[in-house]
């Protein structure tokens, strides 16, 4: 227990005293979670509305798709992007490999499925219950995409913060395709992954404990805007 | 009045079929008169369906709809519905009005604006602008969407039984906003099931019973004398079906 206790303090110690190493680690999880997220987001928002409003040949096939790779396991993806972005592979040229261009390529690619589907289920939700209003008022299909994104925008607010909570506590694809390295791809995941193995359990636990009140922030903020949304109306 | 030409519905060998159901059969009609035009009939006699018919919400098993001469889904057409329910976005008041509006650009001038503000406080929801839509009360929200139909200046407003769960009230504030808007042109078709209303409304009226048009007369006629026997028995309040 002792030993425990002593963990904690100097891991706290670490935290309060806002060691450079702990925050520099911090500051590429954010960096690169964040930025994968945003990439996603863009490209994954619009795919979910089109897939949630339009019926097309072969649009059941990629839902199915989509559904499936929302649990892609992240070392199968690390493995895949490492392929792509070795020196042999058809990505190599660009010397991405263990950058954090490379981290972000996998992690995009582990939040897209999971942004999109959740995105069309949303906006298949919405227009089944506006089909008839639209039908009414004659509402142009460029008004409806504007529409769904604004009526679902807390429902989308919520499926960010969840591709958030997945990219910032991702480990298996970044430690493949980042390589762990000091102060150039060390992220949060894979610096507690690594200081745990040598023993350095003071600064896996200090990262450890910001990544936990990281994603208690991000739950915080789920929770208010769901009282938010139903408080005013909005649910 | 308006100089507006009066619009012209008209409906040749209508069939809607739900699992095998023959729900409604129209062989003709034709709606052409100024005024506000009220469908009467018993719940389930098909007045609802037949407005949805007209709207395009549903599409029929056979037979067709023009309006002017040209088929529902042209977009020229101008026509607008209000829902016996009113559907409302997860946005304000004056959202709920400016996202179903067409507008010129992608943003809405101050003119249009202008516009959407005046139309609100006519039914008197002038001050809940910025209200959330989702916490109006049921006649405001049924306000909210007939101002909503009306944004547009359409040719024809089909109005589906908009006051049926709302009080006197604002039952003759809605009538008088229908009202107000036929006689700036718009031709009103109108659904109810309550003789009373209808006869506040009509200048014209047809009586649909189980999926059929049973009787179509001015107003006078349709009242003082019909001719089929189910209207008398149904305005006698006889028809308990």
């Amino acid at each position: 227990m002792q030993f425990i206790n002593e963990t904690l303090s100097l891991a706290w110690g670490l935290i309060l005293g806002f060691d450079s190493k702990v925050f520099e680690i911090v500051w590429l999880s954010l960096k690169v979670s964040l930025t994968s997220l945003i990439l996603s987001c863009l490209f994954a928002i619009p795919l979910g509305i089109i897939l949630g409003v339009y019926k097309f040949v072969g649009r059941n096939f990629v839902v199915l798709i989509l559904n499936t790779l929302m649990g892609l396991p992240p070392v199968v993806v690390g493995l895949s992007v490492y392929l792509l972005l070795s020196r042999s592979g058809p990505m190599g040229w660009m010397n991405f490999l263990y950058t954090p261009y490379a981290m972000i390529i996998a992690q995009f690619i582990l939040i897209f499925p999971i942004i999109s589907s959740l995105t069309c289920q949303k906006v298949e939700e919405l227009n089944s219950e506006y089909k008839d209003l639209f039908v009414s008022l004659r509402v142009k299909k460029t008004q409806q995409f504007l529409i769904f994104f604004l009526d679902s925008r807390f429902a989308l607010l919520t499926i960010f913060l969840a591709g958030f909570g997945r990219a910032i506590s991702e480990v298996g694809a970044v430690i493949i395709v980042g390589g762990n390295i000091d102060h150039v791809t060390r992220m949060m995941t894979t610096a507690i992954a690594m200081h745990t193995s040598q023993g350095d359990l003071s600064l896996a636990m200090a990262l450890g404990i910001i990544l936990l009140l990281i994603a208690l922030t991000v739950n915080l903020l789920v929770f208010s805007l769901r009282l938010f949304v139903k408080r005013y109306g909005y649910d | 009045m308006t100089n507006k030409k009066e619009p012209k519905i008209e409906i040749k060998d209508l069939k809607f079929c739900h699992n095998g159901k023959v729900l409604l059969c129209v062989d003709y009609l034709r709606i052409d008169s100024p005024g506000i035009t009220v469908i009467v009939g018993p719940n389930g006699a098909g007045k609802s369906l037949l407005l949805k018919l007209i709207q395009g919400i549903e599409l029929p098993s056979a037979g067709q709809i023009r309006l002017n001469g040209l088929p529902i889904s042209d977009k020229r057409q101008s026509q607008s519905m209000v829902l016996q329910t009113p559907i409302l976005m997860r946005l304000s008041v004056y959202q709920n009005m400016s996202m179903c509006f067409e507008r010129k650009n992608f943003f809405i001038s101050a003119s249009e604006k202008q516009k959407i503000i005046d139309i609100l406080s006519r039914v008197g929801l002038g001050k809940k602008l910025s209200a959330p839509a989702k916490l109006l009360s049921g006649g405001e929200k049924q306000k909210l969407s007939l101002a909503r139909s009306l944004i547009s200046n359409p040719s024809i407003l089909l109005v589906d039984e908009p006051t049926s769960t709302i009080d006197p009230n604002t039952t003759m504030l809605i009538e008088g906003l229908i009202k107000d808007q036929s006689k700036k042109g718009t031709k009103i078709i109108f659904v109810t099931h309550d003789i009373n209303q209808a006869f506040r409304l009509a200048s014209d009226a047809i009586m649909i019973y189980q999926g059929k048009i049973v009787e179509q007369e001015n107003v006078i006629s349709f009242f003082e004398n019909p001719k089929s026997d189910f209207t008398k028995n149904y305005l006698a309040g006889k028809l308990l079906v």
